[in-house]
C-alpha cells in the first residue's frame, strides 16, 4: 500500500516536471532567433529566387508552420495533442510522425549506453575495491590519478582522441558508421570512460567506510577469512549506494550520446536531436528533449525504487515482504523519507 | 589434556602501540600482565582510553595495520599443545580457528556490530560453516537453540529477521548468542552492557553468569566495577595502558590498594548508598603526553612529589595483589 502511495505521488510529480521542462525548452526556443520556417525560406531565397520575394515567402512558410500566432499559443497548440501522446510530425522528416522517430532511434542509443555503462562497472568496481584494500599504497594513489583525470574527461573530448589514436595512427578501427560491433567500439569507450572514473572513485570511498564497520571486525573476530568477510560483509554493504550514482549516470550517458553520435555518426536519439535543433525542427526537438527528461526520471525513480528493494531497512518501510512469513514490528511511513531523493 | 595448574589464556607484557603519521608510536598498552583460568572470570576495568578494548582487540588480531603489537598471550584453550598457542603473531590462518571457534567476543553496540542487511540466520551460522563444524540444518538447529538459550522468545521466527528488526536488548542478546553459539572455551565481552537500558543490563549481566557457570570462561571489559563485581572473580584496573592493581575483585572493592581504584569505587553510583559520590578530578592523560613516573599521578588525591615522580612498577604484594603504587607496599 505504501508503495503504491508512494509511486502515485512521484509520478504525480513526474508528470509535473515534464509539463515545466516542456514550456521551458518550447519558449527558450522561441525566444532565441530564427525558426524552421525562417530557415527553409532563407534557403530557398539564396537559391535564386528575388530577394524582394523573401519576406513574403518567409510569412507564407511561417504561417504553414504555425509561426505565425503568439508562441503561448503555438505552445498551447502543440501540447494538447501532446498530452494525448501524439507529438506531431516532424518538419524535417514529414513523412514521419516525432514518435516514431523517436522510437526508432532511441533503442540504439539506450543501447550504447547500457553497455558503456556494463563496461564502466566491470572497470570501476575492481579498481575502486582493489585501491580501498590497499589503501595508501602504490595502486591506490597511481589508480585514483588516473581515474580522477578520467573523471575529468569530457566525452567528446575522449572520443576525438579515441579517433586519433584506433584510426588515424594504428588504423584499426573505422572512424564512424554503424555497422556492426566494430563500430560500436570506441562510442562505447568513449561513454565509459567518465562514469568509470567517478564510480571508482565512489566504489573506493564506500569500501573504505564500510571496512571501518564494527560488523566487519566482529566478522573477522568469528572467523571470518579476507575473502570471505569481503565477499560477504563488506562488497555488498559497499556496492548497494552504487545504484544511486549508477543510475543517475546511466542516464546522462544516454544524453551524453549527443556529442558522440555526432562525432561517429551513430543513428541514435543524439543525432536526432542534433539534426533537429540544427533547422529547429521543433515538434522534434520537443520530443527529444522531452524524452531525454522522461528518461533522466524513470532512472531517478529507478534508482530509489531499487535502492528500497536491496536494502531490508527501506523495503520494510516500503510495506514490501522482508520475509514472506513474517512482517517486521516497525513498519513506519517514515523510512519512506529515506528513499526521497 | 590441559593441566589444570595452566591458565587458559596467559598473557605476559602485552603492548600495543599505534604508528601516527608524522609522529612517533603512540603507546595504548604497556606492559600489560593477566591471565585467565578454564571457567574462570576477569574483569578489565578502566576509564574510555585506559587500553582495555584494545589490548583485548590485540590478543584476537583485530586492530588495524597500523597496530603495532608486542609481548606474549598464550592460549591453552586447544588442549594438545604444550605451554599452549602464541596468539601474537599467529599466522592468519591458525588464528581463524581460534577466532570464533575458541575465543568468542560480543562487542559493545550490536545495531553496529551486526550487519544490518543480513537476516540474523546467516550471521549466527556463517562462522559454524566456516570452520566446518557441521551441516547447514546442523548449524541452523544450533543457531536456534542458541537464540533459545538467551532467552529470546520465538527464536524460529526471530532467526530469519534482520537485526533492525529487533529491540536493542534482543539485539544484544543476538549478539551474545552470535558469540556463544560455536560454543568457545573463552568469551571476551567488551563492554557488553553499556549500549543497552538498565533493565536489558541486568539480564545480559545473569546471561553472562549463566555461561560463566556453565564452564565458560569470561572476559569483562568494562568502565563500571559494579557491573563487574556483578559477575566476575578477578579484577585488574587499568589507567593509561597499565594495570594499576590486579586481585580478587572482592578485595579490590573492599580494600582497595591503589587510590586509582579507590577513586573508581568512590565515584560508582549505588542504589541506597546516599553517601555523596566523589568523581576523580581531571582528565586521563593524553597517550602522546603521559606524565613521567606515575601515569595517575596527576590526578591522584594521594601524591607526593617526589616518590610519585619516579617509574612506579607493578609489586607484588603478599596476598597476591599486585599493585603499581609505592604507598601500597608501605601501609
Amino acid at each position: 500500500m505504501q508503495l503504491v502511495v508512494f509511486l502515485l505521488r512521484r509520478l504525480v510529480r513526474l508528470v509535473l516536471s515534464l509539463l515545466v521542462v516542456s514550456m521551458l525548452t518550447f519558449g527558450l526556443l522561441s525566444l532565441a532567433p530564427g525558426s524552421f520556417g525562417g530557415i527553409q525560406a532563407a534557403g530557398a531565397g539564396s537559391t535564386g529566387l528575388a530577394s524582394g520575394r523573401t519576406v513574403d515567402l518567409t510569412s507564407q512558410v511561417q504561417q504553414r508552420y504555425g509561426e505565425d500566432v503568439p508562441v503561448w499559443e503555438q505552445y498551447g497548440n502543440w501540447l494538447g495533442p501532446a498530452i494525448t501522446g501524439d507529438l506531431g510530425y516532424s518538419y524535417k522528416y514529414p513523412e514521419s510522425t516525432v514518435g516514431a522517430l523517436i522510437a526508432d532511434k532511441l533503442p540504439v542509443s539506450l543501447a550504447l549506453a547500457l553497455i558503456a555503462m556494463g563496461l564502466a562497472l566491470v572497470v570501476a568496481i575492481p579498481i575502486g575495491i582493489l585501491a580501498a584494500t590497499r589503501r595508501n599504497s602504490a595502486w591506490d594513489h597511481g589508480s585514483m590519478f588516473v581515474v580522477t583525470t578520467a573523471t575529468a574527461f569530457p566525452t567528446y573530448l575522449a572520443g576525438i582522441l579515441l579517433v586519433l589514436i584506433f584510426c588515424s595512427w594504428l588504423h584499426w578501427l573505422p572512424t564512424g558508421g554503424w555497422a556492426g560491433p566494430k563500430y560500436a567500439l570506441l562510442p562505447v569507450l568513449a561513454l565509459a570512460i567518465a562514469p568509470a572514473g567517478i564510480m571508482a572513485r565512489y566504489v573506493r570511498s564506500s569500501v573504505l567506510e564500510v571496512l571501518r564497520e564494527e560488523y566487519v571486525v566482529a566478522a573477522v573476530a568469528k572467523g571470518g577469512s579476507w575473502g570471505v568477510v569481503m565477499r560477504r560483509h563488506v562488497l555488498r554493504n559497499a556496492l548497494m549506494p552504487l545504484v544511486t550514482v549508477a543510475g543517475p549516470l546511466l542516464a546522462g550517458l544516454v544524453v551524453g550520446t549527443i556529442f558522440i553520435e555526432t562525432i561517429f555518426g551513430v543513428p541514435g536519439i543524439g543525432g536526432l536531436f542534433t539534426q533537429a535543433a540544427q533547422v529547429r525542427d521543433m515538434p522534434l526537438l520537443m520530443g527529444t528533449t522531452l524524452t531525454f527528461a522522461l528518461l533522466l526520471m524513470l532512472m531517478n525513480l529507478l534508482v530509489d525504487l531499487s535502492y528500497a528493494v536491496l536494502d531490508p531497512r527501506t523495503r520494510s518501510g516500503l510495506g514490501l515482504s522482508v520475509d514472506p512469513a513474517h512482517r517486521s514490528e516497525d513498519t513506519t511511513g517514515a523510512i519512506l523519507e529515506e528513499v526521497k531523493p | 589434556m590441559v593441566r589444570n595448574d595452566q591458565p587458559l589464556l596467559d598473557v605476559r607484557g602485552l603492548s600495543v602501540a599505534f604508528r601516527t603519521r608524522g609522529h612517533e608510536q603512540l603507546s595504548a598498552v604497556q606492559e600489560l600482565s593477566v591471565s585467565i583460568d578454564p571457567g574462570g572470570s576477569l574483569a578489565l576495568v578502566g576509564e574510555s582510553g585506559s587500553g582495555k578494548s584494545v589490548s583485548m582487540r590485540a590478543l584476537l588480531g583485530l586492530l588495524p595495520a597500523n597496530a603495532v603489537v608486542g609481548g606474549s598471550a598464550r592460549w591453552s584453550g586447544e588442549g594438545d599443545v604444550p605451554g599452549g598457542t602464541e596468539l601474537i603473531g599467529l599466522a592468519p590462518r591458525a588464528f581463524r580457528a581460534i577466532r570464533g571457534r575458541q575465543i568468542g567476543m560480543v562487542f559493545q553496540n550490536a545495531m553496529q556490530a551486526l550487519n544490518p542487511t543480513i537476516p540474523l540466520k546467516r550471521q549466527l551460522t556463517e562462522h559454524l560453516r566456516w570452520h566446518g563444524s557441521c551441516t547447514r540444518a546442523e548449524a541452523e538447529v544450533r543457531a536456534v537453540r542458541a537464540l533459545g538459550d538467551v532467552g529470546i522468545p520465538d527464536p524460529e521466527r526471530r532467526i530469519r529477521m534482520y537485526p533492525f528488526q529487533l529491540s536493542g536488548g534482543m539485539r544484544q542478546r543476538a549478539m551474545i548468542a552470535m558469540a556463544m553459539v560455536a560454543d568457545p572455551r573463552l568469551l571476551i565481552a567488551d563492554e557488553p552492557t553499556t549500549a543497552v537500558d538498565v533493565t536489558v543490563q541486568k539480564q545480559i549481566l545473569d546471561l553472562l553468569i549463566d555461561l560463566r557457570d556453565r564452564g565458560t570462561a569470561i572476559i569483562m571489559v568494562t568502565h563500571d566495577l559494579g557491573v563487574a563485581r556483578y559477575l566476575c572473580e578477578d579484577v585488574a584496573v587499568l589507567y593509561s595502558g597499565q594495570v594499576m592493581e590486579s586481585a580478587r575483585l572482592v578485595d579490590a572493592v573492599e580494600d582497595p590498594r591503589h587510590p586509582y581504584t579507590r577513586g573508581l569505587i568512590g565515584s560508582a553510583l549505588e542504589l541506597g548508598d546516599d553517601s555523596p559520590l566523589r568523581p576523580i578530578g581531571g582528565n586521563p592523560p593524553d597517550l602522546a603526553d603521559r606524565p613521567a613516573g606515575c601515569a595517575f599521578q596527576p590526578r591522584c588525591t594521594a601524591a607526593d612529589g617526589e616518590r610519585c615522580a619516579e617509574v612506579q612498577p607493578l609489586v607484588r604484594l603478599a596476598d597476591a595483589r599486585e599493585v603499581r603504587c609505592w604507598r601500597s607496599s608501605h601501609e
